[in-house]
């Protein structure tokens, strides 16, 4: 699917400033936010897409300048794609992407886990789903122990399926250092 | 297509990404994922997946087939029962059943006999009902009581045996079946 069209300029009218963790400022065009369910919400609460509402730059929690990056890249791409509808994941043994999305995506598991994050933290659908679609595809036809190997999973107490007895211990490391995205556009003063 | 040998940190992704990604993978990895640890077992059940088992099949060795995983199915052999393999069916051109990829998976777990991996699949379903079992015969070096035994308390809807089996020898099954035939 191909849906390039030549872009528009952002002018002060039609774009917002988001800001990332470490301070860098980025102009959005509104018609890129609309991608973004988070930052939907956002200016259609405090009204920005109206000329005469003065827009203060929105601050994006955890979301650094190089994950922001990479998400407008996402934007602007599917910038004139139509409404993403959530089609039923369940079971699907499809893992067809568009040549630019594996581009796009051709990065190491822990930059995906993050942008995985940010997408979640925004609440952009496709992105999400995409990247949930890509981890996938990725552990498909791996062992047991491989899977455990690429996710990160360390062996926990399990119990025997029929006495319940635990049967094996080991350390469960899986909530240390728990990484939290929180939404934190305080909502801007207008 | 990236750094495979780089490590996704898997439980620290919010609880709708985690269920989001698990729900992507096909059956074998679904069951895979069930088998690493107690919590990866409970993230699978936790998302209730609407299937079960359709059908079990015993001969020379066991075949298990599933209700919307159409794609697959699942052999146990006897001699090896820590061992159970994953066949592929792809279809042809036309959309029928074309060639089995049987070599697709062998998923292998220390200490597990049939009734462990059958355990381990209803846990995985929301319907943990069998279907259908069908009996046509079992080797007879293998001790058919500790077979029986091995899926005894397994609800079944229908149980088809052939002449080969005494209705004593499946007595032990009768009290989980629906309809018997």
């Amino acid at each position: 699917m191909s849906c390039e069209e030549p872009t528009t300029s952002p002018t002060p009218e039609n774009n917002i400033t988001v800001v990332s963790s470490d301070g860098k400022e980025f102009l959005l065009d509104l018609k890129l936010t609309e991608q973004s369910e988070t930052l939907a919400r956002l200016i259609s609460n405090f009204e920005y897409d109206r000329t005469d509402v003065k827009k203060d730059p929105v601050p994006l929690g955890n979301i650094t300048s190089a994950q922001m990056q990479k998400i407008i890249e996402w934007l602007q791409h599917h910038r004139y794609y139509p409404k993403w509808e959530q089609n039923d994941i369940h079971y699907s043994t499809s893992f067809t992407f568009e040549t630019w999305v594996e581009e796009y995506l051709n990065i190491p598991n822990n930059e995906m886990f993050e942008l995985l994050n940010a997408a979640n933290y925004l609440n952009i659908p496709r992105l999400f789903s995409t990247i949930c679609r890509i981890m996938a595809s990725r552990i498909t036809g791996k062992s047991a122990e491989q899977i455990r190997t690429v996710l990160n999973i360390k062996t926990d107490v399990k119990n025997d399926v029929y006495t319940g007895i635990p049967i094996q211990e080991d350390s469960s490391s899986s909530e240390d250092g728990m990484s939290e995205i929180s939404l934190s556009p305080s909502p801007p003063p207008i | 297509m990236g750094d495979i040998l780089s490590t996704f940190l898997f439980f620290k992704l919010p609880g709708e990404a985690l269920s989001n990604v698990v729900r992507c993978m096909d059956l074998p990895e679904i069951l895979c994922l069930s088998l690493i640890s107690y919590k990866t077992q409970q993230l699978v059940k936790s998302l209730n997946i609407d299937s079960q088992i359709s059908s079990i099949h015993v001969t020379d060795e066991v075949v298990i087939t599933l209700y919307d995983f159409h794609h697959f199915y699942f052999v146990w052999d006897y001699n090896y029962p820590e061992i159970l393999e994953v066949v592929e069916k792809i279809p042809d051109e036309n959309g029928f059943e074309g060639w089995r990829n049987e070599g697709l998976m062998t998923l292998t777990e220390e200490g597990f006999d049939f009734g462990q991996w059958m355990s381990q699949l209803q846990s995985i379903f929301f319907e943990p009902e069998i279907q259908c079992v069908i009996l046509n015969n079992i080797p007879a070096p293998v001790d058919a009581q500790w077979f029986f035994d091995s899926i005894t308390g397994s609800g079944i809807k229908y149980l088809t045996i052939h002449e080969s089996f005494s209705g004593n020898e499946c007595r032990p099954l009768l009290p989980f079946v629906k309809e018997l035939e």
